[in-house]
């Protein structure tokens, strides 16, 4: 127990006081011969036990009277272990002041962060054999030295220009390095930290104080308001499935609502040049996901923003998101084949009228078959189609083999025809080349020599799956007639999802199969059309259609890179060279690291920390040939804060946590001394009602 | 009123106890005794004997207050004497008085009068009055045992002897009532009156009254006159005493105001045993206080007494 005014301890002496009043105020005693001693001592013995008792009581209570007023005045610092902004003794503190975008919610006019710099400065001040250090905390930790120094005005500059961060706080990191620094503090040294945080739940929930030096003493100050202010965030944008000029596009807004009551919310989208509004309703502590279809005409990488309109909340800044689109030309397919280019009956033409049904008018882009050798593909061809289709390709090399299993992991769609027995090694080749991204459920093998698979229907189909859903009821009807010939035994392997076989022949083996390979998808349709009558068939051209529609859509949808944090992207295939590419910031500067390499032919662009939330380009000249928006991490919306008691509690790890708002009275509280005064009085009630018991 | 002059015949001066002045007060009063009593001579009192004989037995003197019909006329008018003429049917009292010379006796002293000088007040008016009336009168000292004793006479000389030890009474440290009281009564043969003027302060009450009883058994009256100092009654006032006991009891220091309910309940516990006793043996309890003037006690006491 500390005291803030000690000396008023003296005053305890002032307890001894009633002792020796009574001693010395004793009356003398007047001597009386008297000849009835024997009744006087008979009524003494019988009241002196009851009377040394009071007496006892009495001067005990009054001296705990004295000493309890004498306390009071002292002001004792009772409970866990003070952190005074005055230590004594040689002190080595760290201070670490939160900087992720929540500290800039404003509460009663206030924002936190301003709390929170006030707060910090009263522990980096002056005082005789203190040494301290700053650490600014978001997505990275930055400390103003490596190890704590009494340079208190470098410490004053970077509290005056600091400012929140549109970024989450990671607090390992933080907690690390303050480790690591208050570590440096010679022996002997009393060890101090002190965090000023809004104590954010979402950040500080998986807190672990571990690293830090055992004898510590943890100090959390906080800054955020009694009540949970109310908020509204746009946590993401972004599209559904592939962007099409001239297409119409999904647009996805997911808009958080943190606070006790639902709001109705209008969003405004910005994209293209075009506007549209969105609007919903949004139940307490959930987030809803407002759509709207979009068709941009304009191709290629398009800017967009995402708005509340009069959100009226506590964090303005997660009021509007920017993203960026990819608005793709219509379809291109690279049809890769060995069948003559000269048009047919065959396979690769029942194919390509498939995929292509309608013939563009003239002038007006739109989807196109390319076919190409497979002996003849280059990754510029292969790279800017949308999809592979290869029926009859033959032996494949190895380096196409490689193209494909990058294009595949890269997010291209690929319709793999198997019909001959080469495909089976093909296959094989590709799921090598593609690793532990390709987990194909069926392994596709040659049939025996001796045998010939013609006449075979289809025995079993998901019908629940998109590709044969669309034919609805009449699914069976439509595909019994069907006859398939060729194509390849399969047989199942357990690595790969039974979900992924989409269909099965009557011998068993697998009719078709999508499944994933990295960020694109791979259908295999085991059939050679040439000896089937599904080209002849009315559900082929739609089965084809389908077919793609499902290998183009994506479970995912493109998510800004949090700000502050590592972002590796892959750039476009086309996009072949590093040289010559330049990042251009929102501002339409340069921002962001130039930090571009080459990986398996891919260009890959790394940031470690991305920057301010906003549409970065990549450009090359004047052509944006890659774009990804960066922006407030979703978490930062939620302004919830954490139950101090699993602070000091749980989370404590054994060790004391002292936690408190910061700005209140460092002393003990004033109802402290306030008992300690009651309970003076109280001795002297007692006191009173001791000499009433005893009826003195 | 023709007053009284008792002549010393020893020749030494009078006890200062007697207050002559004061007993004209109660010069015709008579101690009479409520028993039948036995005695050498006849006198006021009613004889035990039955019979009633009126044989003429002596003359003695008048005494002032007596029925003038008892005067023998003739011896006036022949000798100038006043007589009157004794028969066999009157007897005198006799009355020994036992005085409690224990240390607790002095209490008072404070106040200005100690119980033993009232004590001493009350016996010589008390023997004055015996000796008027010509009867006998004796004296027993009792402090640690019986110390001195005085057998009952009738003369002058003896009654100023009474009157001469009663006044100088010393007191003694210890007290034995029970035994004193035993030897007085193997002392004494004849019965007769036996005031005792006592605080009865003492160990054992039981042991005292028994030898009382012994007095009663033999059909004595017995008068037990409990001696009271009002400040035994009720502790001084003040707020710090160190009470010293009078018979090597010791100190007790302690504050009169916080025990004074409990010593009264005890002292009144004592008398109230005290008269409880003397009332079961017979006697003729009778608590005096010193505060209460002496003359008034022996006035009250011997009317009550005149029947």
């Amino acid at each position: 127990m500390n005291l803030l005014h000690p000396w008023y301890l003296v005053a305890l002496a002032a307890g001894v006081l009633p002792v020796v009043v009574h001693f010395l105020t004793r009356p003398r005693p007047r001597v009386l011969p008297l000849s009835t001693i024997r009744f006087v001592r008979q009524a003494v013995q019988q009241r002196r036990a009851r009377h040394r008792l009071r007496d006892w009581i009495v001067l005990l209570l009054r001296s705990l009277a004295v000493a309890l007023l004498a306390l009071a005045f002292a002001r004792p610092l009772i409970g866990a272990k003070h952190t005074s902004s005055a230590p004594s003794g040689h002190t080595a503190r760290v201070v670490i002041l939160d900087q992720s975008q929540s500290m800039a919610a404003v509460s009663n006019g206030v924002q936190a962060f301003e709390r929170a710099r006030a707060a910090a400065a009263s522990h980096l001040t002056y005082a005789p054999g203190l040494q301290v250090d700053l650490i600014l905390a978001a997505a990275k930790p930055r400390a103003t030295f490596t190890s704590p120094s009494s340079n208190f005005g470098a410490f004053r500059d970077a509290l005056a220009s600091v400012r929140p961060r549109s970024e989450s706080l990671n607090l390992k990191a933080t907690i690390d390095l303050a480790g690591e620094i208050l570590a440096k503090a010679p022996q002997g040294n009393t060890r101090e930290l002190v965090v000023v945080s809004d104590f954010q739940r979402s950040n500080w929930v998986s807190a672990d104080f571990s690293p830090l030096p055992k004898d510590t003493a943890i100090r959390l100050e906080s800054v955020a308001p009694r009540q949970t202010p109310a908020n509204l965030g746009i946590l993401r944008v972004g599209a559904q499935g592939r962007t099409g000029q001239g297409r119409q596009t999904k647009l996805e807004v997911e808009v958080g609502n943190y606070s006790g009551t639902p709001r109705d919310v209008e969003v405004e989208l910005s994209v293209a040049g075009a506007s549209y509004r969105l609007r919903g309703h949004c139940s307490p502590a959930m987030s809803t996901v407002l759509i709207t279809n979009v068709v941009l005409n304009g191709g290629g990488w398009q800017r967009g923003e995402a708005r509340l309109v009069d959100a009226q909340d506590a964090l303005p800044a997660d009021d509007s998101r920017s993203f960026a689109l990819d608005v793709r030309p219509p379809l291109s397919y690279l049809l890769v084949t060995r069948d003559s280019p000269q048009p047919h009956a065959s396979s690769s033409h029942f194919l390509e009228l498939a995929l292509v049904p309608i013939k563009p008018r003239d002038g007006i882009q739109a989807e196109r078959v390319v076919r190409a050798d497979p002996d003849s593909i280059d990754r510029q061809t292969a790279g800017s189609a949308d999809v592979i289709v290869l029926d009859h390709p033959g032996r494949l090399s190895s380096e196409t083999i490689r193209l494909l299993a990058s294009l595949l992991r890269r997010g291209r769609a690929m319709l793999y025809v198997a019909a001959e027995p080469i495909d089976a090694s093909n296959l094989s080749l590709l799921a090598d080349a593609a690793g532990s991204d390709l987990k194909m459920p069926v392994q596709f093998t040659p049939p025996p020599a001796d045998s010939t698979r013609d006449g075979l229907f289809i025995a079993s189909h998901r019908a629940d799956q998109g590709v044969f859903a669309a034919f609805g009821e009449n699914v069976g009807a439509d595909i019994a007639p069907l006859r398939f010939g060729g194509g390849l035994d399969s047989r199942r392997l357990e690595t790969g999802l039974a979900d992924d076989i989409l269909a099965t022949y009557s011998d068993r083996s697998a009719c078709l199969v999508v499944t994933a390979c990295g960020a694109g998808r791979l259908a295999v349709l085991n059939a050679d059309l040439n000896r089937s009558n599904l080209p002849a068939s009315p559900v082929f051209v739609p089965l084809i259609g389908e077919l793609v529609g499902r290998l183009m859509a994506r479970t995912g949808i493109t998510d800004a890179i949090p700000s502050g944090e590592l972002a590796v992207s892959y750039l476009p295939a086309e996009v072949t060279a590093a040289s010559g590419l330049k990042v251009v910031g929102p501002a339409g500067n340069a921002a962001g690291p130039e930090e571009f390499s080459a990986d398996s032919g891919l260009v890959v662009w790394r940031w470690d920390d991305a920057g301010p939330p906003g549409v970065y380009e990549v450009k090359r000249g004047d052509s944006t040939v890659f774009a990804l928006a960066t922006g407030i991490p979703p978490v930062e919306s939620d302004l919830t804060t954490i139950d101090p008691h699993l602070l000091t509690g749980r989370l404590a790890g054994g060790r004391t946590i002292q936690f408190r708002a910061a700005g209140a009275d460092e002393s003990v509280p004033e109802t402290a001394w306030a008992w300690i005064v009651a309970a003076c009085v109280g001795c002297m009630l007692l006191e009173i009602g001791a000499l009433k018991l005893f009826r003195t | 009123m023709t007053q009284s002059v008792i002549s010393n015949p020893t020749g030494t001066r009078p006890s200062r106890f007697l207050d002559l002045h004061a007993l004209q007060a109660v010069a015709r009063m008579r101690f009479v005794t409520r028993q039948q009593i036995e005695g050498t001579y006849t006198g006021r009192h009613r004889s035990s004997q039955q019979g009633g004989s009126t044989e003429f037995v002596d003359y003695r003197e008048y005494s002032p207050g007596e029925d003038l019909r008892r005067l023998d006329w003739k011896v006036l008018g022949r000798t100038d004497r006043q007589v009157v003429r004794l028969y066999q049917d009157e007897m005198n009292l006799v009355c020994t008085l036992a005085i409690d010379a224990s240390n607790s006796m002095r209490f008072g002293a404070h106040t200005g009068q100690t119980k033993l000088e009232y004590a001493q007040y009350l016996a010589t008016g008390m023997s004055h009055v015996i000796g008027r009336q010509q009867d006998q009168v004796g004296l027993a000292v009792l402090a640690g045992g019986l110390r001195d004793v005085l057998a009952p006479g009738g003369t002058l000389g003896h009654v100023f002897r009474v009157q001469q030890a009663v006044e100088n009474l010393k007191t003694e440290p210890i007290t034995d009532l029970a035994g004193g009281l035993r030897e007085l009564f193997a002392r004494l043969p004849r019965r007769g009156v036996l005031a005792l003027f006592s605080d009865f302060l003492v160990d054992d009450l039981e042991k005292t009254f028994a030898s009382i009883r012994l007095f009663r058994h033999r059909r004595w009256e017995v008068i037990p006159l409990h001696l009271v100092h009002p400040d035994e009654e009720r502790l001084p006032d003040g707020v710090a005493y160190r009470f010293e006991g009078m018979e090597n009891e010791g100190t007790v220091p302690c504050s009169p105001r916080e025990i004074r309910q409990e010593y009264e309940k005890r002292f009144e516990q004592h008398a109230a045993a005290v008269r409880g006793l003397a009332l079961a043996a017979g006697c003729d309890y009778r608590r005096v206080s010193t505060a209460v003037p002496y003359m008034q006690t022996l006035g009250s006491f011997l009317v009550e007494r005149k029947g």
